[in-house]
């Protein structure tokens, strides 16, 4: 899939500016703060809203022809349910027939189930289900008919340890042989699952690569040290710190920095966050 | 049913349908709404059960239930309408093809479901009403109609406006915007600005047609000729609202096709023709619609405004208003009539008229019907239309017999019920051309309307043909369906709520939604023919036989000069009944009435209403008691004293009290004698008190005195 100068404006505030993005098979993440235009670029790829200018299109077919881009899709937004007097299998079918599974729907549907380990809530009301399973019901409606292009938006926010681990090991294999396009501020979730990576910051794409990468690209610019408390707050005035763990009375503090910082402190092997946190502050 | 099933399985809007129907039986939303609906269909049912009379007045005032039910309308709406928003899947449901678009058709669908079940139950339990309190057959069909007009097409309506608005509007502003829209829409408006705003027959009341789908006027009653008020105006506006907003549906739903550019502008140039057409059409078609009770100060403001109409032409021609028409330079020797009706009363009558030497002819015409065309002997002729007076200009016309036509179309007054479809125009309105006499209605009152005695003078020759689809009765001998002959003075026409039935020799025509007006119209009928000889003979000196074998009876507000509502002709008798009558108000009309009819005339207008009722009481009261009517249903004479009395009118009470003592004493031909000559004294407009002492000295008991 190939974004192209994509650019969308919410009245006088520009939410994409010239976005340009090529997404190929695999799990890809976008990542950046809340209002960076995760959402928006989501909602454009879904055929949800309309972008101002540029152009998508994926395997030759452009985002104009509407009606053949949404048969390609798969989407989980960031906000889902589905309507709470269904139940999981009635919702699934629903979903299924909609999206032209006149033949083979029962089999889909059961195998969607089975995917999000959703077998023994299948037939319950959504209005009994708890938040983790509503989202992995969202991911077996996404993948329903096998769609090539599969965009979950910010897909393991508000979920419990366990059900993050889940969603991540399901992410992973939705990747093969699709193109999954995953949205989220989670810096975790993208390292553990995604295999390409694009920061945005502000409507505009700061970097993409691989999370290897763009790890290797703040190399030399993390530092680790072991400070007092007091020198802990002088530090944090003048660097970022992105970790800080108390010790012995003192702290183990990692930071940014560019130059060489004037305390004691040595080089460290760069986390995707502190790259992430490098680039954005850059 | 598996069948069944794998159709429906086959395709994704009847998926999106079921999908809708299985979350609506669902829900406990629908529990409430099939409550609330029962209870307001109890209440109802039991408002229709507590009217004593007439069971339509319950549903002219039922603007209530309108309201109840396009707020509920509306509600249900943008319920449906935002369901998905509220269910968090609408995201979703836009990522897959064509969903949206069926999403929003199938809750269309959903809505129509609810609006059908809604009729059918409304229907139903006023059907079971109805065969409860033994409603005549004519409330059966047209209650149906009025429940589709007034209660279901207004949900629907506000439910598909509350569809859209639930479409477009995500904020909670949508309540405050449903809850003014429902009051706008509704038939709270007239209720509350109606005199001020409806009134003025201006272009508002015309442009407030156009958005309005509650009752126009939500105190209104059922009337006996006009029904309901169901004009094909009525329906047309309500298919044409149902249409736009079907299309703004539609529209949003290629929200998220991807054409919408396109379809916009085409759609905004669409709409744009479409509002332009709906105005022209709306200001030249609705305007007639205006709310029954304002509508009759229509007659008195067209004389207020004009009173240089009746004037001009009245200087101009032989007689005038109320005067013998005798020095009229024509003679009218035959009618000849067709009528069609659609819009307005399509009118051509011909009149075979013996003409003298003149070089125009007037004729009085009622100013609502307009003339389209005149010629005599088929040669068009100039022509002047001006009030209640039609001037032919005729230069060089030799003297003999022409023939006259003149079209016209128009409608009655609202006293007469004016209407497309519904009329009643009687043989004392001047709906066809008759000698003239200048102005030939009154509206004294806002109400009342009063005839100037525009009747013929004498008999002749009449045809009448309708060429329309309604159901018209005519005083005139049935001839061939639709066609009528007779030799007379005036046809009188009725189409509407009217049904008839035949009593011995006679038909009566009466208000089909009065069930209990036959059996208190046939008493009537033998009491009539009964006093009718004993009458004329005593008053006019000629025993008459009562010919009339057509008796129509209407609740419309029409009189003759001095409150007269009883018109007897030589072949056909209107009975004017007020709108609060019951049955046995015609029965009493055999009296007092009855002898008003027959001797009243236009000098009567100068004289005060006691000396009137001292006449028709004090005439009444000899008659029983010289054992010439039967049956007590008059005002006593002392009533009449003792009003006197109570207002300090000593004099009329002395004179009262005299002929009572003549009454219980003297000799009947003496009473008789006084009677005639009292009523001579009424025809020339000189009664006065002196005149009717110097009467009792003559013919009273002097002894007794």
């Amino acid at each position: 899939m190939k974004i192209h100068d994509v650019s969308k404006n919410y009245g006088k505030v520009r939410a994409l500016d010239k976005v340009n993005i090529a997404f190929g098979e695999g799990v890809h993440g976008l990542l950046g703060e809340n209002g960076a235009g995760k959402t928006t670029l989501m909602r454009i790829i879904t055929t949800v809203i309309e972008q101002d200018s540029g152009t998508i299109e994926h395997n030759g077919v452009s985002w104009d022809n509407k009606e053949e881009i949404r048969k390609m899709i798969g989407y989980l937004p960031q906000k889902f349910s589905m309507y709470r007097q269904l139940t999981v299998r009635e919702s699934l079918r629903h979903i299924a027939i909609l999206k032209g599974m006149e033949k083979g729907w029962k089999l889909a549907v059961d195998n969607a189930i089975e995917s999000v380990n959703l077998e023994e809530k299948a037939d319950s009301r959504i209005g009994e289900l708890s938040g983790g399973m509503v989202r992995r019901l969202g991911i077996a409606q996404a993948v329903l008919g096998n769609p090539e292009i599969i965009v979950v938006d910010e897909p393991t926010a508000g979920l419990d340890p366990e059900e993050r681990m889940r969603f991540r090991l399901l992410l992973r294999q939705l990747g093969v042989g699709k193109t999954v396009i995953l949205s989220t501020h989670i810096v975790d979730d993208v390292e553990s699952v995604c295999d390409n990576l694009t920061i945005l910051h502000k409507g505009k794409v700061v970097i993409t690569g691989t999370p290897k990468e763009i790890k290797s690209m703040a190399g030399g610019k993390i530092w680790k040290a072991s400070v007092s408390r007091d020198d802990c707050m002088k530090l944090a005035e003048d660097k970022l710190i992105t970790d800080q763990k108390i010790e012995d009375g003192g702290y183990d503090v990692r930071f940014v920095s560019d130059d060489t910082p004037d305390i004691k402190a040595v080089p460290a092997e760069p986390r995707l966050e502190e790259a992430y946190m490098w680039l954005i502050k850059r | 049913m598996t069948a069944i099933k794998k159709i429906l399985q086959k395709n994704s809007f009847i998926e999106c349908l079921c999908s809708e129907m299985k979350y609506l039986f669902r829900g406990k939303g629908l529990l409430l709404i099939v409550l609330a609906w029962f209870i307001l269909l109890v209440l109802f049912c039991m408002a229709v059960i507590s009217v004593p009379t007439h069971i339509g007045d319950s549903f002219t005032t039922s603007g209530w239930v309108t309201q109840i039910l396009i707020f509920a309308g509306m509600s249900i709406g943008a319920l449906l309408a935002s369901r998905d928003h509220r269910s968090w899947c609408e995201e979703t449901l836009i990522a897959i093809p064509k969903v949206y678009k069926y999403k929003i058709f199938s809750r269309m669908i959903i809505l129509l479901i609810i609006t059908l079940a809604l009729v059918i139950t409304s229907v139903l339990s006023v059907f079971f009403v109805f065969l409860f309190k033994g409603a005549p057959g004519i409330y059966y069909l047209s209650s149906a109609a009025y429940i589709v007009l007034y209660w279901t097409s207004p949900f629907i309506i506000s439910g598909l406006l509350g569809m859209f608005l639930g479409q477009v509007i995500r904020s909670k502003f949508i309540y405050v915007l449903m809850v003014l829209t429902s009051l706008i829409l509704g038939p709270l408006i007239p209720l509350a600005v109606g005199s001020i705003a409806l009134s003025s027959h201006g272009p508002l009341f015309e442009y407030y047609m156009l958005f309005t789908i509650g009752q126009l006027d939500p105190n209104g009653a059922v009337y006996e000729a006009y029904g309901y008020t169901l004009n094909n105006e009525l329906w047309l506006m309500r298919f044409l609202q149902l249409s736009s907003l079907l299309f703004l549906l539609v529209f949003t739903s290629l929200k998220h096709d991807g054409r919408r550019k396109k379809i916009l502008r085409t759609c905004l140039w669409l709409a744009a023709i479409s509002l332009w057409g709906i105005s022209v059409w709306g200001t030249n078609r609705v305007s007639h619609l205006q709310l029954e009770r304002y509508r009759y100060n229509e007659l008195n403001e067209y004389y207020i405004n004009n009173p240089e109409s009746v004037e001009i032409l009245t200087d101009k021609a032989p007689a005038k208003n109320g005067q013998d028409v005798t020095g009229l330079p024509y003679t009218i020797e035959e009618y000849r009539i067709n009528i069609d009706d659609g819009s307005r009363i399509y009118i051509k009558t011909e009149i075979s008229c013996i003409i003298n030497n003149t070089d125009k002819i007037i004729f009085s015409l009622f100013h609502g019907f307009e003339v389209k065309n005149c010629s005599v002997d088929g040669v068009k002729k100039p022509y002047e239309q001006v009030g209640d007076s039609i001037v032919i200009y005729n230069e060089g016309m030799y003297s003999g017999t022409h023939s006259v036509l003149m079209e016209y179309s128009g409608l009655p007054p609202a006293n007469l019920y004016k209407d497309e479809d519904k009329w009643i125009l009687p043989a004392g309105f001047a709906w066809i051309p008759v000698e003239h006499i200048g102005k030939v209605m009154e509206n004294e009152t806002n109400i009342n309307a009063y005839f100037s005695y525009p009747q013929n003078k004498k008999d002749v020759p009449i045809s009448v043909r309708y060429n329309g689809n309604n159901t018209v009765y005519c005083s005139l001998n049935d001839m061939d369906e639709n066609y009528w002959t007779g030799y007379s003075g005036g046809a009188t026409l009725f189409c509407g709520w009217f049904d008839s039935f035949k009593y011995g020799s006679a038909e009566f025509i009466y208000p089909a939604m009065c069930p209990e007006n036959p059996d208190h119209a046939q008493v009537f009928y033998d009491r009539i023919k009964e006093s009718y000889p004993v009458i004329t003979e005593e008053l006019l000196g000629e025993r008459r036989i009562l010919l009339a074998d057509k008796v129509f009876i209407t609740a419309s507000l029409l009189y003759l000069h001095a409150e007269g509502r009883l018109f007897i002709y030589n072949d056909h008798i209107i009975a004017c009944l007020t709108e609060d009558y019951t049955g046995r108000v015609i029965e009493n009309m055999s009296g007092l009435d009855t002898v008003r009819a027959i001797v009243q005339s236009p000098g009567w207008e100068a004289i005060g209403q006691d000396y009137i009722y001292l006449f028709l009481d004090g005439y009444m009261e000899s008659m029983y008691k010289r054992g010439k009517y039967a049956y007590n249903d008059y005002v006593p004479l002392s009533r009449l004293i003792n009003n006197a009395e109570e207002t300090g009118n000593n004099e009329l009470a002395d004179i009262c009290r005299d002929v009572q003592k003549m009454i219980d004493y003297g000799d009947s031909n003496k009473q008789i004698s006084f009677f005639r000559d009292y009523l001579e004294l009424l025809n020339n407009g000189t009664l006065n008190e002196r005149e009717i002492r110097k009467l009792i000295a003559v013919y009273g008991e002097k002894e007794q005195s």
